[in-house]
C-alpha cells in the first residue's frame, strides 16, 4: 500500500509534475475563489483557448511563449469588455465568439506550423512534462498571485460583494476587475500546462465550487479550495500512473468527484441531508 | 416611416448579395483557385452549408435567450456520448449523435440540479461539467485509441471537426433532422417569439412555458449535435452563435434575423468546408469558425445603425452639421444685439464662443454664402440672415410643441431640435404651432 503511494515518485518526472501540479492548483484555486463568486468562470475559460493564438504567434517570431500567452489573454479581457461595452453584443455572447474565433485562428496558425503534435499537450495538458524551469516560473506566478490577492483583499472582497459600497469608499470597481483579469491570465496561463485549454476552466471553478459548500466565508473558501486542489491533484497523479491514462483529464475527473461527493453528503446544504430534512427545492425551471 | 422601409429593403438586398456570393463562390474556386468538384467534396460542402444554416437558424434563440454559454457546455459536454455510443453500437453517425445528445442533457441536468439546490452560480456548474464530461470523453477516446479496431478510425475527428468523415448517407440525416426542426420551429414560431422576448407574458397568459422552454432547448441542442462532427466538440459553439450575433448586427427583426442567419451560417460551413478540403492541414472546425468570426467582425465594424463605422460617420457628420448651425446662431444673435442682422461680428467673439468646431462651422457658412469674413470680422449675408431667421422660427415652433403640443392634440414624435419640424410634423400639426405662436396668447 505504501509503496503504491510511494513508489511512482521515486521517478523523477513524476517529482516535476507532483511539485508543478501542486503549485499550479493551489494558484487557480485561490483565483478560483474570486472567480466563483464573481461568476468569471467563462471569462476564465475563454482566456485559456484565446491564449492560444498569442503562443503560436510567439513561437513564430521565437518570443517567450509565456509573454505570448500573457498579452493574448489581457487582449481577450479587453477585447470582452469592448465587443459588450454598447450592448452590441452582450457580455455571453462576447464571450463565446472571442474565445472560438481566437482558438480557431490558434489551430489555423499551428497547423502551419511543423511540430503540429504539440497541440495535444496543448489542448489536454502535459503536467509530467514541466521542467524545472517551468517550476520556477509557475512559482513566481504564484507568489504574484498569492501576493495580489493578500495585498488587495479588503478591495476584492469589498468589489466583489458590493460594488456600490466600494465606489463610496473610493474604490474603482473597474480598477479591481481589471488587476484581477491580469492575475486570472496568469494563473491560466500555467494552468494551462497541468490540464490543457479546454479544462483549466476546472481548475478555477472546481475546488471553490466544492469549497463554498462546506463554509461561506471567503477567507476559508480560499484556504479549503486550495487545500482540495492540492488533494486532488496528488490522487489525480497516482490514479494516472498505476491506470496509464493522460493526467490531464484524470485530475480533472479527481476534482470533480470531489465535488459530487460534497454535494451529497455535505453536513448543511448536501443533497442528501436536504433530503432528509424534507428541504429539497421543487419549484420548476 | 421611411427609414424602417429603407431598412427593411437594405437587410433584404443583404440577405440577397450574401446568397448570391455564396453561390458564385463555386465558380471562382473552380476557376480562379482550381478546385475540382470531385463527388468528395461536393458532399463535404453541401453538409457544410446544411449544417451552417441549422445551426445559425436556432443558434438565434440561443442568443436571443442568453444561453450562448450554456451551447458552449453542452458541445463540450457530448463528448463521452459519443465514446460510449462507439463502443456500445460502433461506427454509426446516428447512434454517435444519439450518445451525444443523451449525454449533452445529462450534462443539462447537473448543472440544473446543482444550480437549484446549491449556491452555486449557473456559470460555475457549467464550468464544472464543461471540463469534466469533456475529460471524461477524452479518456474514453484514449482508450478506444488503445484497442485493435480498425474502425475507431475518425472518432477524435468530433474534438475538431473534420468535414471530409461526412459521407452522402449523413447528408440526407442533417437535412432530414434539420428540416423536422424547421418544421416545429414554423409550427410554434408565436409562442417561442414570445417565450423568447417575453417569458412573463408568456406565462401570465396561460402559456405552456415549461414545455414550449424544453422544446427549444432540444431543438438546439439537436442543431449543436448535428454540427460535432463538423465543427467538434470545442468550436461548435461558435458554428451556434456567430452567424446570429452577425445577423444581429444588421436587422431588429427576429424573421429577419433568423434567414440572415441561415445565409451567413450556408456561407461560412460550406466556404469553410471547401477551404479545408483543398488544404487539409487545417481542420474544417477552426476554418469554418474563422470564416464566421470574421463575418461577425465585418458587421460590427459595418453594419448600418449600429456598426462601428457608422456611429463613428455619424458622430463626425453631427458635428459639421451642428458645428454651421451653432455658428449661424451665434452670429445672429451678436449682430443683433449689436446694430442689426448684418452688423460685423469681431473674430474673437466667434471664436471664443465656437470653441474647437468654430472653424468648420465658419468654413460652411461661408461655402453655402451665409456668411463670410477674415481674420477680423465676420457677417452674416443677406442668406445667412434669412436661413437664421428661419432657423430661429423654427426654434420657437418646436418650444411651442414642447408646450402645448398636449393642448393642441398633436402627434407624439421624437423632439429633434437640429431638425425643420415641418419634415417630422404633419403639416395640420405645424400650422396649428404657427396659430398658437403668433395666434393672441391666452
Amino acid at each position: 500500500m505504501v509503496s503504491f503511494l510511494i513508489d511512482p515518485f521515486s521517478l523523477s518526472f513524476m517529482q516535476r509534475g507532483l511539485v508543478g501540479g501542486i503549485l499550479i492548483g493551489m494558484t487557480c484555486a485561490v483565483l478560483g475563489a474570486f472567480v466563483v463568486w464573481r461568476g468569471m468562470a467563462f471569462i476564465g475559460d475563454a482566456m485559456a483557448h484565446t491564449v492560444l493564438p498569442g503562443i503560436v504567434i510567439a513561437f513564430l517570431n521565437g518570443a517567450s511563449l509565456f509573454v505570448g500567452a500573457l498579452i493574448a489573454g489581457i487582449v481577450t479581457a479587453v477585447g470582452i469588455g469592448w465587443f459588450s461595452k454598447d450592448g452590441q453584443v452582450r457580455e455571453d455572447s462576447a464571450i463565446g465568439i472571442m474565445f472560438s474565433g481566437l482558438f480557431a485562428l490558434g489551430i489555423a496558425l499551428l497547423s502551419r506550423v511543423n511540430s503540429y503534435q504539440d497541440l495535444s499537450h496543448i489542448l489536454f495538458g502535459n503536467v509530467l512534462g514541466v521542467s524545472w524551469g517551468d517550476i520556477a516560473a509557475i512559482t513566481v506566478v504564484l507568489i504574484i498571485v498569492g501576493a495580489g490577492v493578500a495585498l488587495f483583499y479588503k478591495e476584492l472582497v469589498v468589489t466583489s460583494f458590493d460594488p456600490g459600497h466600494a465606489r463610496a469608499i473610493g474604490l474603482s470597481p473597474a480598477t479591481v476587475r481589471y488587476g484581477l483579469l491580469i492575475l486570472l491570465a496568469l494563473a491560466v496561463v500555467s494552468g494551462i500546462q497541468a490540464v490543457g485549454v479546454v479544462m483549466v476552466v476546472s481548475l478555477l471553478v472546481t475546488p471553490a465550487a466544492t469549497a463554498s459548500l462546506l463554509t461561506k466565508r471567503l477567507d476559508q473558501v480560499i484556504v479549503l479550495g486550495a487545500g482540495l486542489s492540492v488533494l486532488g491533484t496528488v490522487t489525480g497523479l497516482l490514479a494516472s500512473f498505476h491506470l496509464d491514462i493522460a493526467t490531464g483529464p484524470v485530475i480533472v475527473l479527481t476534482l470533480t468527484g470531489f465535488f459530487i461527493l460534497t454535494f451529497l453528503f455535505a453536513p448543511k446544504q448536501g443533497w442528501l441531508m436536504r433530503l432528509m430534512d424534507g428541504d429539497l427545492p421543487r419549484r420548476a425551471n | 416611416m421611411t427609414s424602417l422601409a429603407a431598412e427593411n429593403r437594405r437587410v433584404w438586398g443583404l440577405i440577397a448579395l450574401i446568397t448570391l456570393l455564396a453561390i458564385l463562390f463555386v465558380p471562382f474556386s473552380q476557376f480562379a483557385l482550381g478546385v475540382r468538384y470531385t463527388y468528395t467534396l461536393r458532399i463535404v460542402s453541401l453538409g457544410g452549408a446544411l449544417l451552417g444554416i441549422v445551426s445559425g437558424v436556432l443558434g438565434c434563440f440561443a442568443i436571443l435567450r442568453q444561453q450562448s454559454l450554456m451551447g458552449d457546455a453542452l458541445s463540450h459536454a457530448a463528448l463521452p456520448g459519443v465514446g460510449i455510443a462507439f463502443l456500445l453500437a460502433g461506427r454509426e453517425l446516428g447512434v454517435l449523435l444519439i450518445g451525444a445528445g443523451i449525454a449533452s442533457w445529462l450534462g443539462v441536468q447537473f448543472i440544473r440540479a446543482v444550480t437549484r439546490t446549491t449556491r452555486i452560480k449557473q456559470d460555475a456548474a457549467m464550468g464544472i461539467v464543461l471540463a469534466s464530461w469533456f475529460a471524461a470523453g477524452i479518456a474514453l477516446l484514449a482508450y478506444i485509441q488503445g484497442r485493435s479496431d480498425a474502425s475507431q478510425a475518425g472518432l477524435d475527428s468530433f474534438i475538431f471537426g473534420q468535414a471530409a468523415a461526412i459521407v452522402e448517407g449523413d447528408i440526407q440525416l442533417i437535412a432530414g433532422v434539420g428540416l423536422a426542426s424547421f418544421v416545429i420551429l414554423a409550427a410554434f414560431w408565436k409562442e417561442f417569439k414570445l417565450i423568447t422576448f417575453d417569458p412573463q407574458f408568456a406565462s401570465a397568459n396561460g402559456f405552456r412555458v415549461a414545455i414550449l422552454d424544453t422544446l427549444l432547448s432540444t431543438l438546439i441542442v439537436v442543431a449543436i449535435v448535428l454540427g460535432l462532427q463538423l465543427a467538434g466538440v470545442i468550436l461548435m459553439v461558435g458554428m451556434l452563435i456567430a452567424p446570429g450575433i452577425a445577423a444581429r448586427q444588421w436587422t431588429n427583426k427576429l424573421n429577419q434575423m433568423i434567414i440572415l442567419a441561415a445565409v451567413f451560417g450556408a456561407f461560412a460551413g460550406g466556404t469553410g468546408a471547401i477551404v479545408s478540403a483543398i488544404d487539409t492541414d487545417v481542420p474544417t472546425g477552426p476554418m469554418i469558425i474563422i470564416v464566421a468570426f470574421s463575418l461577425v467582425l465585418v458587421s460590427i465594424a459595418f453594419a448600418p445603425g449600429r456598426g462601428l463605422l457608422w456611429s463613428w460617420l455619424r458622430a463626425q457628420r453631427d458635428r459639421r452639421r451642428f458645428a454651421a448651425q451653432t455658428m449661424l446662431r451665434h452670429l445672429y444673435r451678436y449682430a443683433t444685439q449689436h446694430g442689426g442682422p448684418d452688423a460685423p461680428v469681431p473674430c474673437e467673439f466667434v471664436l471664443g464662443v465656437g470653441g474647437s468646431a468654430a472653424t468648420i462651422g465658419l468654413e460652411q457658412l461661408r461655402q453655402r454664402g451665409y456668411a463670410d469674413g477674415d481674420d477680423q470680422s465676420w457677417q452674416l449675408t443677406s442668406m445667412g440672415i434669412e436661413a437664421a431667421q428661419e432657423d430661429a422660427h423654427n426654434q420657437s415652433l418646436w418650444d411651442t410643441y414642447r408646450q402645448y403640443s398636449d393642448e393642441l392634440n398633436l402627434p407624439m414624435v421624437r423632439e429633434d431640435r437640429q431638425e425643420d419640424n415641418h419634415s417630422l410634423l404633419p403639416g395640420e400639426a405645424v400650422q396649428k404651432l404657427e396659430q398658437k405662436l403668433e395666434g393672441p396668447q391666452i
